[in-house]
């Protein structure tokens, strides 16, 4: 099917950007009208992706014209589109907020952000395993250099680990592909639909690509490397990494799992299991931290056990509200993660026992957290309640009481540390500045007037928080939206039809 | 059976690299693990079809190019990668007087980050553009100036 707009895009707009920009490497308004303007183009074209693909059409372009089964095909579906257009909403507002922040002024933060994003766009368009690794590297290889660069100690040590791990992920994923070749000849999602369930060896190359997936998502056993890398990126950075690099491991996991496992009935309770320990480890990590964005990097982990309980149950219903639950929730976490990154700014840190009267000082910034807050914890009336409740019903309508028992209890878990956040950073007075024995300068100033923290950087969090208060009440669009990709995976002829031209 | 062992003694080794703490080591343990997985692609291709595609040869019999496309491309990666490593443990490199610092022991606090306070007054303020205080490649030269210049403080000419 012919496409409004080329697949290729998403992929090739920011690299072609980021370039160009690298040429520039001083002129700061470049930089900015750069990283907005293709935030803004991408936005748009995943917009008209989705109203292309609304009714369950797959799109697919052969890169070069060749014949299918030679070309780098890209392929977007419901699902490609919505992510799409979800995570170039969360960059476009990281640029907003990385002018507010002074972080655009670090050298060549515009570029690698871009270069990021493209990779993270091309994984979600890609319908060929190779090129799903070479673009998740396009994603982490700038990524690197984002966490690592600059000044700090803490940065470099927390870059270490996170290089090393994701690179040892890659080389996992890499091997998973050989693998799948060396049985099936081919890398082509397309040709690969359903092979895991006639053909044990082929499954079991898969698995080795989904466990570098897990790695990427921080599926718990394999997730320690998120909470101790994250908090320690530029506030920006944090924000950008938490909207694009974990979504785009639970989307290839997802994708994979329907598409070539058919939904891997006779390992469910694998997944399960994963799910379960992953909501539970993630939210008891979250409530023993004491830093504002470590307390919202153990919950990166625990949300994507939820978003596993649409595979483990793997119906209709389940996919849907899984998708809807990645789509809403993508948009929560940056809020927070911007709203961290606000208080980061205005006042040089975000530990829990050197904040306090946020609530009086910023009120809009405790809006926009409260509200973020709240629907990360599934209250109502915000889209995150919604999106855990249909999760839940999915799940009690298959019978899996326990993992509905679990995912209960550590919402009540997420609400507590979300209070506990609340509590210390935003009630109460004003923290006095404690006496340093180091003799470092107090984190925040002895006079009365707290910092400004500029509309720049609120603002985005701001629209992130009504977006996703809008989604609780006004959820049909989106709700509809989800249940033609959820269709999408459950019965893929479409999208095989589409990727294989057959 | 032999490239089979050949990629078992490097992915062996490999691992035995990386779960070291140095960073040299890892980066050496990484460039064998990815020489484990470019040949597991290239053996994925079956290693027996060796006959180049020219000519009038038999399709069954000339090697699979795909699998062979696989490994450059994992190379160039690879490569790109260490050099970037390299950098970080050239940067990172214990010192005297600098002890290996621990993730933790401070926590996520931008004390040692002064940059990140360049919010709201900096976007009013007359700062010039672009300034970082140490980027990477800084510190890279910087290492550069002291090998070549010794302790005894000298700029090297």
């Amino acid at each position: 099917m012919n496409t409004p707009l080329p697949l290729v895009g998403p992929i090739v707009l920011p690299l072609v950007v980021a370039g160009l920009l690298l040429a520039v490497p001083r002129r700061l308004t470049l930089h900015r009208i750069g990283w907005l303007g293709t935030g803004v183009a991408v936005l748009a074209q995943g917009g008209t992706l989705l109203v292309a693909t609304s009714r369950g059409e797959v799109l697919t372009e052969r890169i070069g014209g060749w014949p299918a089964g030679f070309a780098i095909t890209l392929a977007a579906d419901t699902f490609s589109a919505l992510m799409v257009t979800v995570v170039a909403l969360v960059v476009l507002l990281c640029g907003v907020f990385a002018i507010g922040s002074g972080d655009d002024r670090r050298p060549y933060l515009v570029p690698l952000a871009l270069m990021t994003s493209a990779g993270a766009f091309g994984a979600f368009l890609t319908a060929d395993l190779f090129n799903l690794f070479v673009l998740i590297e396009v994603m982490l290889v700038p990524s690197y250099v984002l966490l690592t660069a600059g000044a700090g100690r803490e940065r470099t040590a927390a870059g270490r680990i996170y290089v090393t791990v994701n690179l040892l992920a890659s080389t996992i994923l890499l091997a998973g592909v050989g693998l799948v070749y060396a049985v099936a000849g081919t890398v082509d999602l397309g040709e690969l639909a359903g092979s895991a369930g006639r053909d044990g060896a082929l499954a079991l190359a898969g698995t080795v690509v989904l466990l570098a997936l897990a790695v990427k998502a921080a599926v718990v056993p394999v997730h320690g490397w998120l909470p101790r890398s994250y908090p320690y990126a530029p506030p920006v950075v944090t924000a950008l990494f938490s909207g694009i690099l974990t979504k785009v491991g639970g989307y290839a996991i997802v994708r994979i799992v329907a598409v070539v496992y058919d939904g891997a009935v006779d390992y469910r309770w694998v997944i399960g299991l994963a799910a379960v320990v992953t909501m539970v480890i993630g939210v008891l990590g979250a409530l023993g931290e004491t830093t504002m964005r470590s307390v919202l990097a153990f919950h990166m982990v625990s949300q994507i056990g939820y978003l596993l309980i649409g595979l483990v149950v793997f119906s209709p219903a389940a996919l849907t509200a899984a998708i809807f639950f990645l789509v809403q929730y993508i948009l929560v976490k940056a809020a927070l993660f911007l709203c961290a990154g606000a208080v980061v700014v205005g006042y040089g840190t975000d530990r829990l026992d050197r904040l306090g009267g946020l609530a009086t000082a910023h009120r809009l910034l405790a809006l926009a957290f409260i509200g973020a807050g709240l629907s990360l914890a599934g209250m109502p009336p915000f889209s995150g309640f919604l999106a855990k409740f249909l999760l839940l019903r999915a799940a009690v309508a298959d019978g899996n009481y326990l993992i509905f028992a679990v995912a209960v209890l550590v919402s009540l878990g997420t609400l507590i540390s979300m209070i506990k956040i609340w509590d210390l950073a935003f009630w109460g007075e004003p923290a006095p500045a404690p006496a340093d024995p180091a003799g470092h300068p107090p984190a925040r100033t002895t006079d009365d007037v707290p910092p400004r923290i500029a509309t720049w950087l609120t603002g985005p969090a701001v629209l992130l928080a009504a977006l996703t208060l809008l989604l609780g009440p006004a959820a049909q669009p989106l709700l509809g939206l989800a249940a033609t990709a959820a269709d999408g995976l459950i019965n893929p002829s479409a999208y095989v039809e589409a990727v294989t031209g057959r | 059976m032999t490239v089979a062992l050949v990629i078992g003694l490097f992915t062996a080794a490999g691992v035995y690299l990386i779960l070291h703490r140095g960073l040299i080591r890892v980066v050496i343990g990484f460039v064998l693990l990815g020489h484990a997985v470019n040949i597991l692609l290239l053996a994925s291709g079956e290693l027996w079809r060796r006959q180049p595609p020219f000519g009038d040869v038999d399709p069954a019999t000339t090697a699979d190019p795909l699998p062979q496309a696989f490994a450059l491309t994992a190379i160039v990666i690879t490569f790109g990668i260490t050099i970037f490593l390299l950098a970080l443990a050239v940067v990172d490199r214990p010192r005297p007087g600098r002890p290996d610092l621990e993730l933790g022991e401070a926590g996520p606090d931008s004390r040692a980050d002064p940059d990140s306070r360049a919010g709201p007054d900096s976007a009013a303020g007359p700062e010039p553009v672009l300034t970082e205080p140490r980027s990477m490649s800084d510190q890279v030269a910087e290492h550069g100036r002291t090998v070549a210049g010794g302790d005894t403080g000298e700029l090297p000419r």
